[in-house]
């Protein structure tokens, strides 16, 4: 495994004591930490591609925590965030877990709670990251078919038998025949739920 | 008349009857006579001797008057006759022809014989006139030859004397019959000589001349006599007869003797004057020359003949002297030229050259003679004088020294020749360059500022003793030997140097003459030096002297100008004026116009014009005039007035007499100007003491009195006759709890000499009490004794009022500001409890930290020590916060000033609001200059006014999302301008002046003290706190401080 598959712990808040001390707490239960005082030094630094976390203070001095939330949903950053604030009310925190925040913890909270929150962080952005992988490899294989292939991997996925897909595309029932089964190859599916599934996950929506 | 006419024609019958008209009428008269007579008488034969009486009358008159007369009565007696021939009684009737024949024969006779008879008359007369003539000539040729002077002879062909003159008998004694004799008389020397001389010409028949010496029979003596004789020659050339005369040429002689003997005196006479002497012809060639003058000239006499003697003319002067001596020629008259000669060893002189011309009897020029006498040294000196003059004038001129000097160079230079002559002046104890147009520049400029010595070439040295130094060879001189090198080059080998005195007798300059060649002065130089350093020093000291007196005169002038004093004159007896250039500085008029009474009356103020005229009249009307004194305004061309002084004083001649008025006029309208503003200062002073209730007081030492001013009086509320001039008055009137203290205070002042302030209450007779401030100061005398304490009282019970309001005005100010501070801690509980939670929240994550670090197996020390100083550093942090609290809240402090950075200030009260804003979704934001300069300000006033800012804009913004921004930034005129703008409701533009104002609220919880509060605090701090609407939303608060607050 490359050192890009070590979790990264990013942690931005502009209070320097709480920084700090995050820092060093995560790093004392071995995990890597990187921490910013600001959102946009945080925007601007490289992050390596590997599952990773954000501890975030909603309170900041250029933009506020939600704000930088919103800025990474928009730019399709997905990382899972943990907020963590002076005080909560109820607005701001069902602002951020709808926005899709993991956790929301006020200070001073207990260290367990933050590194169990980090954990669980983690293991889901793992996850995100392994089926963001393999739907990755379908679109690379979805991307080798020609045109007609694409048109016949279609139809065939909206459930119509051969014939009538040759009907549809006005071409001999052999022919499609030998498209669906070159679909079959370059897609790599066993069956056709198998391939069913496939273009599910590729959002292909069914010919109507 | 008549009787005289008579006379005269009587004589004229008596001689002749010359009248033609009148011998016609006799010759009518003696007809007619004859004719009547003839008649009348009875005749035989009257026809016969009619004919013959009528022939007779014919006959006289033409004998007498001529046949032109005869014939004329030959008609007139044919007439008669004609009438006498018939018988008596008949009137004229020829009635014969014998008549006729007989009449024609008359008239023929008649005329004919009176022809013959005027012939006969006319050779008559002739004949007897050449007679007459002979004779005549003959009597005079011998009186001639008797009266002449010259002794006249004449001798036969023989020789034989035929005639000698009365002279030569009366002179010899011999008679003319004695002549032969003649030889005798002379002189026994000569008489052989004579006789041969005579003898040869009596055989040649040559003229004799001849010299011989004649005894005078009167007294015997000899007399020169010369003898001369002609002969006289018939038509054959043959001898007849010899004339001759002897002339006394005694006198002759001796004259002739005496002259030659007196030429050959003069001569000598000539040859011994020491004058130079000649003579020349008239056609101005000369001819002779004295021996004194050859031997001047060195030119031998034939050298000098004619026009040889124009060699040792000098070549300049030659053809003046020519041209001279052409025009005394012509006018024949005594005449003087002036010319140079050279003497024989080269050296040449001036001479006047007089020539006078010698005449003949007759008046003609026969030679010239001439004197040339030395006339060098009155031409030295007419030079000198001419060049004395010519530099004289140049200093009248004021033309520049060098210039001056230089032109003397020159001219000395000019007198003789081989020399360079230079001029230096004597400043301090240096030479400076004065004139030397002939040496070299380069030598003149290292003269030029040397410091003289006992050793310093031969002018330093000069005017260092103040003697004549002579240096006769550079080269080898001692005196020279700093200064060779500079001398040297320019081949200068002599300098003779004499100091040059003022009158004095101070040394003021050097006159020096160089030479080319060793050279030592001769007398005649000696001579020249004195005269010329005589000259220079007059020059020298003109020149000085008038430039002290331009100097002095400019001095004076701008005494005038600094004084505006201007000087004037009157001259009594011209009455002209003089003016001073001041004068007519203070006329403000043109300095070229001509001051006159008029002009002055014209210029003076009118209201001062009739005391000026009457003053004058006063002062002209006494007979002994004093110093006068007046002041008077005058007004110029634009308007302005000017006070003068004016100042006259008379000048009186031998006689007692006021010849002139000399006077001063001063420009004093400053000092009035300066008197008006003290009197004006005086009266506004005692003005200011009332009005600012300050008296003045002085306490004499000596005397222990006490003068007050007028306003003391007033303020302790003295009654007019109250005695007040001792201190225990004044003492008295303290209130009882001041009085031994301000005594106390007061007496320790005038002991210690030193100032006394003190402030205490006076209790008026009324009762009222009034706070008093003193001030007092001592006054020493020279010896360091105290004279008197001055000192001023102010009235300061007002005063005293005025501040105890102003300090409970204060105090009240402060326990509101407190309040304001107390209100808004409370508004902001909630932020502040996060303020403190973020230290706390740290610190225990770090802790925990800390406790994990620890359990690592080995345990991580070096990350445990980490935390626990981040625990250590966070809890400081709590504490702080806490502490600043503290000094918000802090109650009634004085405000303390201290330096602050506001941008720190303004971090602080953001971190404060930070979790407020959050909850009202407010953003903050700050733009903080950098490099803001610290201010000298009260730090919790500050945190006070911008809380009240910051909390003032939230709250303008609550319930909707809104920035919040803090600026600061610097002017550009040095203050520190700070401001917080809101996007919030914005100001109630109708309300923006009540804004400020105590107690002024819109908001439902607020006191509305804060935005008044903070005015208060930002103008104590010398600054402006102002609010504007925002372009688009909100608000903004603008304060300013003064960034001079920095110590």
């Amino acid at each position: 495994m490359s050192v890009a598959e070590v979790p990264t712990v990013f942690i931005i808040d502009d209070d320097a004591g709480m920084r700090e001390s995050i820092h060093d707490l995560v790093e004392s239960v071995s995990l890597h930490a990187e921490s910013f005082s600001t959102a946009q030094g945080f925007l601007s630094g490289e992050r390596q591609d590997g599952p990773s976390c954000l501890v975030l203070d909603v309170r900041l001095p250029d933009t506020s925590g939600l704000d930088l939330q919103q800025e990474l949903s928009r730019a399709g950053i997905r990382i899972p965030i943990i907020f963590i604030t002076g005080y909560a009310d109820i607005p701001m925190t069902v602002k951020a877990m709808k926005s899709g925040a993991v956790e929301f913890l006020t200070k001073p909270f207990r260290e367990q709670d933050l590194l169990d929150v980090i954990h669980r962080a983690l293991r889901c952005d793992r996850g995100i990251r392994e089926k963001q992988k393999q739907l990755a490899e379908l679109q690379k294989r979805y991307g080798t078919l020609s045109a007609r292939e694409d048109e016949v991997m279609n139809l065939v996925v909206s459930g119509l038998l051969n014939k009538q897909i040759a009907a549809e595309l006005g071409a001999s029932e052999t022919t499609v025949k030998i498209h669906r089964g070159r679909v079959m190859q370059k897609m790599q599916a066993k069956s056709l739920p198998d391939l069913v599934r496939m273009a599910d996950r590729l959002k292909i929506s069914p010919h109507r | 008349m008549g009787s005289q006419g008579d006379r005269s024609s009587d004589m004229m019958h008596a001689r002749a009857v010359e009248n033609p008209i009148l011998r016609l009428l006799i010759c009518i008269a003696a007809v007619g006579v004859l004719t009547a007579v003839l008649y009348t008488v009875p005749l035989h034969d009257r026809t016969l001797s009619a004919v013959l009486a009528f022939l007779f009358l014919v006959w006289t008159v033409s004998y007498f008057w001529g046949f032109r007369y005869a014939l004329f009565v030959s008609l007139l007696a044919a007439l008669a006759f004609s009438w006498l021939l018939p018988p008596v009684g008949v009137f004229f009737q020829l009635s014969d022809s014998r008549d006729i024949f007989a009449l024609a024969a008359f008239l023929f006779i008649g005329i004919t014989t009176s022809y013959l008879s005027d012939r006969v008359r006319r050779e008559a007369l002739n004949a007897r006139r050449a007679e007459a003539a002979a004779r005549r000539s003959e009597e005079g040729l011998r009186e001639v030859i008797e009266t002449m002077p010259a002794m006249a002879w004449s001798a036969l062909p023989d020789g034989s004397n035929a005639f000698v003159n009365r002279q030569w008998a009366e002179y010899t004694g011999l008679s003319a019959e004695q002549t032969a004799g003649w030889l005798s008389t002379v002189h026994p020397e000569d008489a052989s000589g004579h006789t041969e001389k005579w003898r040869q010409s009596l055989a040649t028949g040559q003229p004799l001349e001849h010299e011989v010496r004649l005894r005078r029979i009167a007294d015997g003596q000899y007399r020169w006599f010369l003898v001369r004789g002609m002969p006289l020659r018939d038509e054959h050339g043959g001898v007849l007869k010899w004339y001759g005369i002897a002339t006394d040429i005694e006198d002759h002689k001796r004259a002739d003797e005496a002259l030659r003997a007196s030429e050959r005196e003069l001569n000598l006479i000539i040859n011994t004057i020491p004058a130079l002497s000649w003579s020349a012809r008239t056609d101005g060639t000369a001819d002779f020359f004295n021996q004194h003058y050859l031997d001047f000239v060195g030119l031998s006499a034939e050298q000098a003949q004619d026009w040889g003697w124009t060699v040792a003319v000098h070549p300049d002067d030659l053809g003046g002297l020519a041209g001279s001596w052409q025009s005394i020629m012509a006018t024949g008259k005594v005449g003087e030229a002036e010319a140079r000669l050279r003497r024989f060893d080269g050296e040449y002189r001036w001479f006047l050259f007089r020539a006078n011309p010698l005449r003949d009897e007759s008046g003609n020029i026969v030679k010239w003679f001439g004197i040339n006498t030395d006339i060098t040294a009155r031409k030295r000196a007419e030079d000198l004088l001419t060049g004395e003059k010519r530099i004289l004038e140049m200093v009248a001129k004021g033309d520049p020294l060098n210039q001056i000097l230089d032109g003397v160079c020159r001219f000395v230079e000019e007198q003789a020749s081989g020399f360079l002559a230079s001029v230096l002046l004597v400043d301090g104890g240096r030479l400076r360059h004065g004139g030397a147009p002939s040496l070299p520049r380069t030598y003149t400029d290292a003269i030029d500022g040397l410091t003289f010595g006992p050793s310093t070439g031969s002018c330093g040295t000069a005017a260092y003793r103040g003697e004549q130094v002579i240096v006769v060879d550079i080269a080898t001189d001692p005196l020279w030997e700093n200064y060779r090198e500079a001398a040297l080059p320019h081949s200068l080998r002599a300098c003779w140097s004499t100091p040059v005195f003022s009158s004095q007798g101070k040394v003021i300059g050097t006159f020096a003459m160089y030479y080319r060649e060793p050279r030592s002065p001769s007398s005649h130089d000696l001579e020249t030096i004195e005269q010329i350093t005589h000259l220079v020093g007059v020059a020298i000291e003109r020149k000085l002297i008038q430039e002290a007196l331009q100097r002095s005169e400019s001095y004076l002038a701008e005494a005038q100008r600094l004084t505006h004093t201007g000087s004037w004159a009157w001259n009594v007896r011209t009455g002209a004026y003089f003016w001073s250039q001041e004068i007519f500085r203070i006329y403000d008029c043109d300095p070229r116009m001509v001051p006159t009474w008029d002009f002055l009356i014209e210029k003076t103020h009118p209201e001062d014009r009739a005391k000026i005229e009457r003053r004058v009249k006063i002062e002209s009307l006494k007979k002994e005039w004093k110093d006068f004194e007046s002041d008077f305004r005058i007004v110029l061309t634009d308007e302005t007035i000017k006070h003068l002084h004016a100042l006259a004083h008379p000048v009186v001649d031998e006689s007692g007499e006021i010849t002139e008025v000399v006077g001063t006029i001063m420009d004093v309208t400053e000092r009035k100007r300066a008197e008006e503003k003290l009197r004006r200062s005086e009266e506004s002073l005692l003005e200011a003491q009332r009005l600012s209730h300050m008296g003045s007081w002085r306490h004499d030492i000596a005397s222990g009195a006490v003068i007050v001013s007028p306003e003391i009086l007033r303020i302790f509320g003295v009654q007019p006759d109250e005695d007040t001039s001792s201190a225990e008055f004044w003492f008295g009137r303290n209130h009882p709890e001041d009085q031994q203290r301000i005594r106390e205070l007061f007496e320790k002042s005038e002991r210690l000499k030193t100032d006394y302030e003190g402030d205490y209450r006076i209790v008026l007779t009324d009762g009222t009490i009034k706070h008093l401030h003193a001030v007092a100061h001592p006054v020493l005398s020279l010896s360091g004794e105290l004279v008197e304490m001055i000192g001023t009282t102010i009235d300061v019970t007002e005063r005293k009022r005025a501040e105890e309001e102003r300090e409970r005005l204060r105090q009240l100010e402060t326990d509101l500001a407190h309040m304001n501070r107390v209100t808004m801690l409370g508004e902001l509980a909630s932020s502040l409890a996060h303020e403190l939670n973020q230290p706390i929240a740290a610190a225990i994550t770090s802790a925990n930290a800390c406790s994990r670090w620890l359990a690592h197996n080995p345990p991580d020390l070096e990350r445990a020590r980490a935390a626990a100083t981040r625990i250590e550093h966070d809890g400081s942090r709590a504490a702080e916060i806490i502490q600043r609290l503290r000094a918000f809240y802090k109650t009634g402090a004085p405000p303390e000033r201290e330096l602050v950075d506001i941008n720190e200030v303004a971090g602080e009260m953001l971190a404060l609001l930070r979790d407020e804003a959050d909850q009202h979704s407010i953003s903050l934001r700050t733009e903080l200059a950098t490099q803001l300069p610290q201010i000298m300000a009260d730090r919790v006033q500050l945190q006070q006014v911008l809380l009240n800012l910051l909390l003032n804009g939230m709250e303008a913004m609550t319930g909707r999302a809104g920035k919040l921004m803090i600026r600061s930034q610097s002017t550009e005129d040095g203050l520190l301008l700070i401001s917080v703008s809101d996007t919030g409701v914005g100001l109630p533009c109708e309300k923006l002046d009540q804004l400020f104002r105590a107690f002024y609220t819109t908001k439902p919880q607020g006191t509305g003290m804060g935005l008044a509060i903070s005015r208060s605090i930002i103008e104590a701090h010398g600054g402006r706190l102002w609010a504007t609407a925002n372009a688009e939303r909100g608000a903004t608060f603008h304060f300013t401080l003064p960034a001079e607050l920095q110590p």
